[in-house]
């Protein structure tokens, strides 16, 4: 893949909660405003994917849309859910077969952290029976050995987590727009030493929709088209440290993110130091500092300088989370991933507003994980 | 398959601790005002393996990673007759 596929317009439905709005609703709002955003009508769309954990039937938003025969893919993966969609909506267009697709991801998620049958992730009954059936403690555990491994301290992680939010109040579709100090979120209840309340994500509601298109076919809609120059899903192996893992051989491997990292690298021909803006995966704000160095852009140790010089923040060298990523936008699992590539081709495009980051970006990336080891990562570029 | 017997110690190599109930189902332990913050970590087993286990220990501030740790077992919930039911956890070796 080089720069065969272009995203032509990008469509979110605010991430919260929205009483009596059903998440075929908001997927319908999310696939309105990416084509409005791409000058493009449904009628033309010759395929599409949809995302999602809650909602069965994804495709049934053709109910709202039109229902034009069109082949319209369910996906599910875990967090990398929305990644798999864009995945694969890229290479229905590298084939060949369509020149024009969407892909869609929509959520409506109880409050309250995850839960599900442990047999359905291939673990036994007595690891839920027992309390070990959590996401949450998995992140503790993992931002806990890093930080004793490589120097991070829990002040570190608490100017993340305000970064997420402080970017958040200046985006209108986020869920928490209000802006948090560290000592706030420091004091805030601890959940999974050392992740307090208000370092974590909360599962919500919302939609994201991107329109895709054969490049050479871009500029017939736009005169800014971004290209998605890799899209890459990774599943852990052996050895990975990974969330739901009732036992780990001895020796560590690298995890699914720097897998799918090193792929996408290789397949943009593009390398960490020449990405401008980007999106990381911060299920907790420890989330957010493992994943600046497993996708490349510091090395293990360096968050802790990095983070207290300001280099992530919006007017930063290298801003993360923008959009006030997970922590301040929740996650809706399907919506998840494209509301990244959503933020990303705004920022590539000039069009972030109070949040645009300086200096005309070129290269942006985006970068999700989850249950069961699971990562996705996409490549943007102008 | 065959049964392997593990050794009964090894070092704490990750850890964090519980503090609110885990959803349930699955969790089948007390919950709400009855619940009662537990650790949970991966001990290593001689050179062999990596086991995720419950902790006896909540205290961060008494958790060490690389600390020697001991089998034991804990009541997870009691069955319909009043019996406990208890599962595996790991201990902090005390010193003596």
């Amino acid at each position: 893949m080089t720069t065969d596929v272009a995203i032509i317009g990008v469509g979110l439905h605010p991430f919260g909660r929205f009483p009596g709005v059903s998440g075929i609703e908001m997927g319908a709002v999310a696939i309105r405003r990416a084509l409005a955003d791409a000058g493009a009508d449904w009628r033309d769309i010759q395929f599409a994917f949809g995302g999602s954990y809650e909602v069965d039937n994804p495709d049934a938003v053709v109910a709202l849309m039109g229902l034009t025969g069109i082949p319209f893919t369910n996906v599910y993966n875990g967090c990398a859910t929305a990644a798999s969609s864009l995945t694969l909506a890229a290479q229905t267009i590298r084939l060949g077969e369509c020149d024009l697709g969407v892909a869609v991801g929509m959520d409506k998620h109880l409050p309250g952290a995850f839960s599900a049958d442990p047999s359905l992730y291939a673990c036994p009954s007595w690891y839920g029976e027992q309390g070990q059936f959590t996401t949450t403690k998995f992140f503790g555990m993992k931002i806990n050995k890093y930080m004793q491994d490589h120097g991070i301290s829990a002040s570190t992680l608490a100017k993340v987590a305000a970064k997420n939010y402080r970017n958040g109040s200046l985006n209108e579709n986020a869920f928490r727009r209000k802006p948090l100090s560290e000592e706030e979120i420091l004091a805030s209840p601890l959940l999974n030493y050392p992740l307090t309340q208000y370092m974590f994500c909360s599962p919500d509601e919302g939609a994201a929709a991107v329109v895709l298109c054969k490049a050479e076919n871009a500029r017939r809609y736009t005169d800014a088209p971004i290209y998605l120059r890799a899209s890459t899903v990774r599943t852990r192996r052996l050895g990975a440290f990974e969330v739901h893992s009732p036992w780990l051989p001895m020796e560590q491997t690298p995890g699914p993110t720097v897998d799918a990292s090193r792929a996408a690298y290789e397949t943009a021909g593009i390398g960490p130091g020449d990405v401008d803006v980007v999106q990381l995966q911060d299920t907790d704000a420890g989330a957010e500092v493992i994943h600046l160095a497993e996708n490349g852009f510091c090395a293990d140790g360096e968050q802790e300088k990095l983070v207290a010089d300001g280099t992530f923040e919006i007017s930063g060298s290298l801003p993360v989370n923008t959009d006030g990523g997970l922590i301040a936008n929740g996650e809706p699992i399907g919506a998840s991933g494209l509301r990244q590539v959503h933020e990303v081709v705004r920022q590539l495009r000039g069009q972030a507003g109070e949040r645009q980051v300086q200096g005309n970006p070129r290269v942006g990336y985006t970068q999700l994980y989850g249950a069961p080891g699971t990562a996705g990562v996409s490549i943007l570029s102008r | 398959m065959a049964e392997h017997l593990l050794t009964r110690r090894g070092r704490l190599w990750a850890w964090t601790t519980q503090h609110f109930p885990p959803p349930s189902p699955p969790y089948a332990g007390p919950t709400g005002k009855d619940f009662v913050p537990f650790g949970i970590g991966y001990v290593e087993l001689g050179d062999e393996v990596k086991v995720e286990t419950r902790l006896t220990e909540a205290d961060p501030e008494a958790l060490r990673t690389g600390m020697e740790m001991e089998l034991t077992l804990v009541p997870i919930r009691e069955d319909d007759d009043g019996n406990d039911v208890v599962t595996f956890a790991f201990q902090p070796v005390v010193v003596q």
